[in-house]
């Protein structure tokens, strides 16, 4: 944890997250609302993408589309899974109809597009809060 | 004395010869004694009647000697054998003796012999007098024995001398044996006349017959016995039936014997007289009582029945050769006649039988049968005949058929073109199914007229009543009619009525009343389905004149229509009856339609509250029975004309009972079907509404999912401007497409979770206060805004309920926004929560416009909607996550008077 401290900026405080999501528009909104919501945002715009930044640069949470050309979500989520199991994702989608099953998934959250996404904010600012306590009982 | 004289001389003595006028033998043998004392030496004379049986038996011959005794010829001996005579008649010649002392006596000595010796002759001279060539030629022959005391007497000089009269002893001897034969045929003829006579006059019983004929021969005939002995051919036996005379042996009549045996059986196997003169000598002669020596002589002759010896007539004599050939004969005719007579009589006696037979055969049969003279006059008639054309059979004879007949059948029906046609043709002539009388509508006759082929014709008439085979020709017509209908009906009810239709109309059974009554198996229930007939006489009299129908067919129309029940009140209304299995059992057991009269007879209870139906003094019963299953039962009765029901019309309505329980089992059977059939179509129905909504949920995903995406991120951009711009029209305007936008996004959610399948429910144990307090919690804005204020009252004690709390906020979220949706002008909402039974009520209750009724009906539907914008699917949604609580939903709504939902959930279990 050297190099990381020796790093520390205000930008490296803020909890980064990872968003997974292959339309442009989509994505640069979702940018624009969570880093308005304090959140350091990094984009991918497919799966493969979004497994090799896991790998190399992990961040504090993964918001995923399932719907994606290439790699699908589930598949990815898989993947992130293997490789970082403690880091939450949320999936979100447009999807409602599959909203039942994800539980079977190891994801943390199934959460249904919307404009407002008031459903996404509130499902990070649980799981990061979450993940942070952890972490802290982990340095504990 | 010359040639001529010597020829002539002996003409005086033969004329004193032929002068006689005694014609006995005794007077003959005396003339020719003395015609003969000068021209042959001789001490005496003794003469030998050699007869021949004219029957077959025994002897051969019968001597019967006659010698002279006191004055006068007298017949001293009768035997069969004689060694000196038998040669004699043998041979047929002359012989003559020298000296009879040389010679010892024969050792069968006969009458004759003796008789000489006796007279201690020594010289003796045998002479046959033979009409024809030989003795045994003739029946008969006389011989002459000369004898003398010295020897040497007799030689052929001497037999020479004697040669020349015999050929007129011969014709002296001849006219005396004709004159006798003609006496005692004269006698015998008289005989035979009275015996017959008498005979006769026991015609009809061979037995009495016998025994008459047997007294008379043996008081006649003056024999030792008479007998008749019936043969029984079977049996091979001859059995004593009769007789007459002093044999002790045939005192008590149960003499048997064998055919195969005696003289008897010889006769009775071939048909032919026999005579045993001399029984001893006999070699048929068997004498079953070997001690009585008294019978010397027996004559057995055949007694015919047509070809076959039906009798032996036996007569015996204690006299050796007591048959002489004209006895033998007049006995032989005797038997003969005595055979016709009882053959006559067996044949009028069949014929008797025959004509007493053919009575009763004609009195028996079962038509009436007339026999008619060429007048059509009546000659014979039955007792059937007499029976149904109810005559008078004092006054019958010869009446005209046409008298006793009734005119209507004679002259309508056409009996009388039928003799018309007869006279002109021979044969029969046949009319069917006629009418004795124009107003006899169910009598029907069947008449048969034949014509004799006598000259003149006769008539034979046959009349057989046919009224019960048209009857149940008509009865089985009528069935099979009934049975087509019932069979055509599928309908349970319709064919109830038809059936009661058959039961009571006038061409059918004409039953005054009838309910029918159906057997529910599980409920073990006869419950009423319909019933028919008037309760009293009069409203009976007022509906049968208005009843316009003739035929069975109207009636049946008209009960397919269901009008003649409106006509005819029914006199009991759903009766229901419950039964044990065992009386079930017993009923089925009884299959026949039975009468009830006295109900305590019965030990059923089923019958007695069946019997109890009706105030008739009796009902029928009709079980309904199909393939040994009990489906009902019919009752009916003749309340109103009270008419007996009889054992045909039992019948008749037994076969009706079984096609009607056939239809109902059909039409019941259908029934099950059809209903199996509704059932399946609406499984399909429903299942093919599933995959249709399947579809178009997985058509809504995809759709959602394309529109969603862009619709959030245009959602989200016009979001981004009204928080960031700082220009004011920018932002207006960016507020609209961002309101747009979040319209299109919730119709999108709530087609999105109606199309999604409930496939994982999270039921938990909530507490529905807490549930409704959080939807508050969120609406409180919208409310305020709405000026419209929230009321929750929750009973103190409210059980938890097992609910997905996720789905069951959506349910109230849903009514509270609707509910705020309809107080426009603002107003109370209230969630009203209590425990009710075993489930817990929550009432979400409005104050505004409220729903029309038609729309309430329909407020559930998917896709239903009274609001402008709105996907019409909330509801649908909130009814279906109530009902996959196992809850009901229901609204009670009046336009402006505010509207209330009540939900029903089950309390959860402890």
């Amino acid at each position: 944890m050297k190099g990381e401290g020796a790093m520390t900026t205000p930008e490296a405080n803020k909890p980064r997250i990872l968003v997974v999501e292959d339309e442009e528009a989509m994505a640069l909104l979702i940018q624009d609302v969570l880093e308005e919501e304090g959140y350091q945002v990094e984009l991918v715009y497919d799966g493969d993408e979004a497994i090799r930044f896991v790998q190399e640069n992990p961040p504090d949470l993964v918001v995923l589309d399932i719907n994606m050309p290439g790699r699908d979500g589930v598949e990815t989520l898989n993947r992130i899974v293997e490789l970082r199991g403690s880091i939450p994702v949320i999936l979100h989608t447009a999807y409602s109809a599959y909203k039942d099953n994800f539980m079977t998934w190891s994801a943390a959250e199934y959460v249904v597009k919307s404009s407002d996404f008031e459903n996404l904010k509130q499902a990070i600012r649980q799981h990061l809060g979450r993940s942070q306590q952890s972490q802290v009982d982990h340095h504990g | 004395m010359t040639d001529v004289e010597q020829v002539l001389e002996p003409a005086q003595p033969i004329r004193e010869l032929l002068a006689l006028e005694d014609w006995s033998w005794e007077a003959v043998f005396d003339r020719v004694e003395r015609f003969l004392q000068d021209r042959v030496p001789m001490e005496g004379l003794v003469f030998v009647v050699v007869s021949r049986p004219a029957v077959s038996g025994t002897p051969a011959r019968i001597y019967r000697l006659f010698a002279r005794q006191e004055g006068g010829y007298r017949p001293l001996y009768l035997f069969s054998r004689c060694p000196f005579l038998d040669g004699v008649a043998d041979t047929c010649a002359a012989r003559w003796w020298g000296d009879l002392s040389q010679f010892e006596p024969v050792s069968i000595a006969s009458e004759f012999e003796r008789y000489l010796r006796e007279r201690g002759a020594r010289s003796v001279l045998v002479v046959p007098v033979v009409h024809g060539a030989k003795v045994g030629d003739e029946s008969f022959a006389v011989v002459l024995g000369f004898y003398h005391s010295q020897g040497g007497q007799y030689n052929e000089e001497a037999l020479r001398r004697l040669e020349v009269w015999l050929p007129v002893l011969a014709l002296v001897f001849q006219l005396v044996h004709l004159h006798q034969s003609y006496q005692l045929r004269r006698i015998h003829t008289g005989i035979i006349r009275d015996i017959s006579t008498a005979a006769i006059a026991e015609l009809f019983s061979s037995g009495r017959l016998y025994e008459r004929a047997v007294e008379l021969i043996q008081e006649r005939f003056q024999f030792y016995d008479v007998a008749v002995l019936e043969v029984d051919w079977e049996a091979r036996q001859l059995r004593l039936v009769a007789h007459a005379g002093r044999y002790p042996y045939y005192q008590n009549l149960d003499y048997v014997q064998s055919v195969e045996m005696g003289i008897l059986g010889l006769v009775a196997r071939e048909g032919q007289p026999y005579v045993a003169n001399d029984v001893q000598n006999d070699p048929y002669y068997i004498n079953p009582f070997p001690h009585d020596l008294q019978v010397r002589s027996e004559l057995a002759l055949p007694i015919f029945v047509g070809q076959q010896v039906a009798a032996v007539l036996e007569i015996q004599s204690e006299t050796v050769g007591a048959f002489a050939d004209a006895d033998v004969d007049a006995l032989e005719v005797l038997a003969r006649l005595l055979g016709q007579i009882v053959r006559t009589g067996r044949s009028i006696q069949e014929l008797r039988h025959f004509e007493e037979f053919n009575r009763q055969v004609l009195d028996t049969m079962p038509a009436a049968i007339a026999h008619l003279d060429s007048s059509q006059r009546i000659v014979y008639a039955n007792s059937q005949f007499l029976a149904l054309f109810r005559c008078d059979p004092s006054n019958l004879l010869f009446r005209p058929l046409s008298e006793v007949v009734p005119s209507y059948l004679f002259y309508e029906q056409g009996l009388q073109s039928l003799f018309e046609q007869l006279a002109q043709v021979r044969g029969c002539g046949m009319l069917t199914e006629v009418k004795i009388e124009p107003s006899d509508l169910s009598r029907r006759l069947d008449v048969r007229l034949c014509r004799t082929d006598t000259e003149p014709p006769e008539y034979i008439l046959i009349v057989q009543d046919v009224t019960s085979r048209v009857l149940q020709i008509n009865q089985m017509r009528k069935l099979h009619r009934l049975a087509m209908e019932l069979q055509r009906t599928l309908d349970v009810d319709a064919l109830c009525r038809l059936i009661l239709t058959s039961v009571t109309a006038g061409p059918g059974f004409g039953l005054n009343r009838a309910v029918i009554f159906l057997y529910d198996e599980q409920e073990k229930l006869f419950v009423e389905r319909h019933a028919v007939g008037p309760s009293s006489a009069q409203e009976a009299y007022d509906i049968w004149q208005r009843i316009p129908f003739q035929r069975l067919e109207e009636y049946f129309e008209e009960a397919r229509r269901d009008t003649v029940q409106s006509d005819v009140s029914i006199y009991r209304r759903y009766t229901q009856i419950r039964a044990t299995d065992g009386e079930v059992r017993a009923l089925v057991a009884r299959r026949q339609p039975f009468l009830v009269r006295d109900a305590e007879a019965e030990s059923s209870s089923l019958v007695r509250a069946l019997r109890a139906l009706s105030t008739a003094e009796e009902v029928v019963i009709m079980p309904l029975i199909a393939r040994n299953r009990l489906l009902g039962v019919i009752v009916a009765d003749n309340l109103i004309t009270r008419q007996a029901i009889d054992a045909q019309m039992l019948e008749t309505l037994s076969a009706f009972a079984s096609q009607a329980a056939l239809a109902l089992a059909n039409a019941l059977a259908y029934r099950e079907l059809e209903a199996a059939y509704k059932e399946l179509q609406e499984a399909r129905d429903r299942l093919s509404q599933q995959e249709k909504l399947a579809i178009i949920g997985q058509m809504a995903a995809h759709v959602a999912h394309e529109i969603r995406n862009p619709l959030v991120a245009i959602g989200g951009y016009a979001r981004r401007i009204c928080q960031t711009s700082r220009d004011e029209t920018a932002v207006r305007r960016a507020e609209v497409i961002l309101r747009e936008a979040e319209r299109l996004e919730l119709i999108l959610k709530e087609v999105m979770d109606f199309a999604s399948p409930f496939t994982s429910m999270r039921f938990q144990t909530v507490s529905l206060e807490q549930l409704v307090r959080e939807v508050c919690d969120v609406i409180l804005v919208a409310a305020q805004e709405a000026n419209v204020q929230i009321v929750v009252e929750a009973a103190p004690d409210l059980p938890p309920v097992r609910a997905d709390a996720d789905r069951m906020k959506q349910v109230f979220h849903n009514l509270a926004k609707n509910a705020i949706e309809a107080m426009p002008e603002g107003g109370t909402l209230t969630f009203r929560l209590y425990p009710e039974g075993g489930q817990v009520v929550a009432e979400v209750e409005d104050t505004g416009v409220g729903i029309d009724p038609e729309s309430q009906k329909r407020l559930f539907e998917p896709f239903f909607t009274t609001k402008r914008h709105g996907s019409g699917l909330g509801l649908a949604i909130t009814k279906r996550i109530v009902e996959h609580h196992e809850g009901t939903i229901e609204v009670c709504s009046k336009p402006g008077g505010g509207t209330k939902f009540t939900i029903r959930l089950p309390r959860a279990q402890e």
